[in-house]
């Protein structure tokens, strides 16, 4: 009785997902997918969305490893500040980031930035430092859970037997909170593929040049191609699936 | 050889305090003493866990106590084990091979030898998920020794486990240590534990070492009130001594009894459960005229709660003893408690 109830909830919010895609692919013609997929812009969205999300995962996790393990393991002054500070991009109105980024790069830093080359104002980069912005506190949030969780002293015992603080990390914490370092790269991986409203703020949807697939949905939906805006959807959910799956299947077990 | 002079450490509301304790070369010593009387607290601070606010450790006439664990030339064997659980058991245990590069053909021939030498062969290829507690204590242990520690630290070693397994694992924890000539230093709150392995025993209350010394001779000659009370050794009563020459005698509110130690004014003393001699009512002028409070059949021996007046103590007798005087409850009899069975402690100052 207890498994039929879990299952009933487990069971109603798939059929929920799947209904929402079976209406989205009865909606989409075959014209549609094949000019998604042969259209050199959609192309190149697909391949600007796929690499700014798997950079921005990989410098997220850079930062949110260290970051995790210092607000799980560490007591300071102003612990708790931090701590919520990590969550501030969580609840930012997307479009919120996006302006805010758009203001700071107009500060004395912002262009000081800029004058030394480091411009992201309509460039790429900014795809990349929008996207790590929203989606890198997914990642630390995942992960300082996970060190919560992962039983210190292991990592004493690994002292004793000849680590370093270091050692200790990548050997025993790391490798023990891997789960949910894949747990926190998906999240932010996720994250970033579906970011839209501060990059149309902060880097605008120019074709062939900042358009990544969000961007594109919105632009086919804003002049009425409805079927080719679900069509890119679609590509979208198909890529998301397959990365998702295969993070899971290799993240956990093969890459440590 | 552990040299600890002086040590001082604090965390949250409890310090150890002016620690000093000096652990022999190839000795088996434990930490005995009730939960929350710093014993872990100790033992990380020579593991190196732990930062001392002040004093000194010397391992084998090296100071380390500013030395990082890796170090010390220690092995750890936390209470709950600590196995690294995204490794299986061959992995534990040649985990500090792998930290200092070992070649891999010593690292299995080490592997080996621990797995043969605590009879865990059959687990090497397992994960750590699902051993029983005897098994994650033996394994434990394994990756403790794996790199031949000067000193072996056991926190608590066979808290979890089931009767049979703690006495199975006492007697290879001896024996291990006789065939390693590790120094050896073991924490445990439990009686029988330490008597199962302790070649000597240091006493912790309340972040201070109160007794060092054998267990016949803590056993003997106990320090304080506390060091009875943890040795279960009898009955601690106030009353006030004075010395006649040949010994004290020792007015209680309702009897009075007699100690071979000096003593003068207010004292505490132990009547030692053992020294107790129960007999039928006497008119003898050493009998203390009683009444049977409870009576506890142990493992070894019969307990005897008497009362006297207000006042209650305990004595332990054998079985055939009790079956020959027929103890019931509520019965009269007669208490013998001979000088040697009266205990005075120095101090008076314990609580009760």
């Amino acid at each position: 009785m207890f498994s039929a109830g879990v299952f009933f909830f487990l069971v109603l919010f798939l059929l929920l997902v799947l209904a929402l895609l079976a209406a989205d692919v009865a909606y989409v013609n075959l014209d549609a997918v094949k000019e998604v997929l042969t259209s050199r812009e959609i192309r190149s969205a697909v391949v600007l969305s796929l690499w700014s999300s798997t950079l921005t995962m990989v410098i997220a996790i850079i930062f949110a490893v260290p970051m995790g393990y210092a607000l799980s393991r560490y007591r300071f002054p102003g612990h708790i500040l931090a701590d919520t500070i990590v969550d501030l991009p969580i609840v930012f109105p997307p479009l919120v980031v996006g302006l805010s980024l758009l203001v700071f790069f107009r500060t004395t830093i912002g262009l000081w930035l800029e004058s030394v080359g480091l411009d992201f104002i309509y460039q790429r980069r900014g795809i990349i430092l929008a996207q790590f912005f929203v989606s890198a506190s997914f990642g630390i949030r995942a992960i300082k859970t996970t060190f919560d969780e992962v039983d210190r002293r292991q990592e004493d015992v690994a002292l004793t037997l000849g680590c370093t603080r270091g050692q200790a990390f990548w050997r025993v914490a790391v490798r023990n909170a891997r789960g949910g370092i894949v747990a926190g790269a998906i999240l932010t991986w996720a994250r970033a593929l579906g970011l839209f409203g501060p990059l149309m703020v902060f880097v605008g949807a120019v074709r062939m040049r900042t358009e990544v697939l969000p961007t594109t949905v919105y632009l086919e939906t804003s002049i009425g191609r409805i079927e080719v805006a679900l069509a890119v959807a679609l590509v979208m959910i198909v890529m998301a699936t397959v990365a998702l799956i295969l993070i899971r299947l290799f993240g956990g077990r093969r890459l440590w | 050889m552990i040299r600890i002079e002086q040590l001082n450490f604090a965390v949250g509301n409890f310090a150890l305090r002016d620690v000093a304790l000096h652990v022999r070369a190839g000795e088996y010593f434990v930490l005995l003493g009730k939960p929350g009387s710093g014993k872990t607290v100790l033992l990380e601070c020579v593991a190196g866990l732990n930062r001392l606010s002040s004093g000194t450790i010397e391992i084998d006439h090296r100071r380390v106590e500013k030395a990082e664990p890796r170090d010390r030339g220690i092995g750890y064997v936390p209470q709950d084990y600590a196995l690294f659980s995204a490794r299986t058991v061959r992995k534990n245990i040649e985990f500090p091979l792998c930290v200092k590069r070992y070649p891999t053909s010593r690292r299995e021939k080490r592997v080996r030898e621990l797995a043969a030498m605590l009879g865990i062969e059959y687990l090497l290829e397992r994960g750590t998920h699902g051993l029983s507690g005897g098994e994650r204590q033996r394994v434990a242990l394994a990756r403790a020794l794996a790199a031949e520690p000067d000193i072996l630290l056991l926190d608590e070693p066979v808290s979890a486990l089931d009767d049979e397994t703690r006495e199975g694992i006492l007697v290879e924890l001896r024996r291990i240590q006789r065939q390693t000539s590790t120094t050896t230093i073991h924490v445990c709150h439990d009686l029988n534990e330490m008597r199962a392995v302790a070649d000597r025993l240091g006493i912790l209350r309340q972040g201070r070492l109160v007794q060092v010394g054998s267990p016949d001779e803590v056993s003997r000659s106990p320090a304080e009130p506390h060091v009875a009370r943890l040795f279960r050794l009898g009955t601690i009563l106030s009353g006030t001594a004075r010395w006649e020459g040949s010994g004290s005698k020792v007015d209680l509110k309702d009897f009075t009894l007699r100690a071979g130690q000096p003593a003068e004014g207010e004292v505490q003393v132990l009547i030692r459960a053992k020294g107790v001699r129960v007999q039928p009512p006497s008119p003898q002028k050493a009998a203390i005229a009683a009444r049977v409070q409870s009576i506890f059949r142990r493992d070894s021996a019969v307990q005897v709660d008497l009362r006297v007046g207000t006042t209650a103590f305990r004595a332990e007798i054998l079985y055939a003893e009790a079956e020959t005087l027929s103890l019931k409850e509520g019965a009269e009899v007669s208490a013998i408690c001979p000088p040697q069975a009266v205990h005075i402690f120095k101090r008076t100052t314990e609580d009760a």
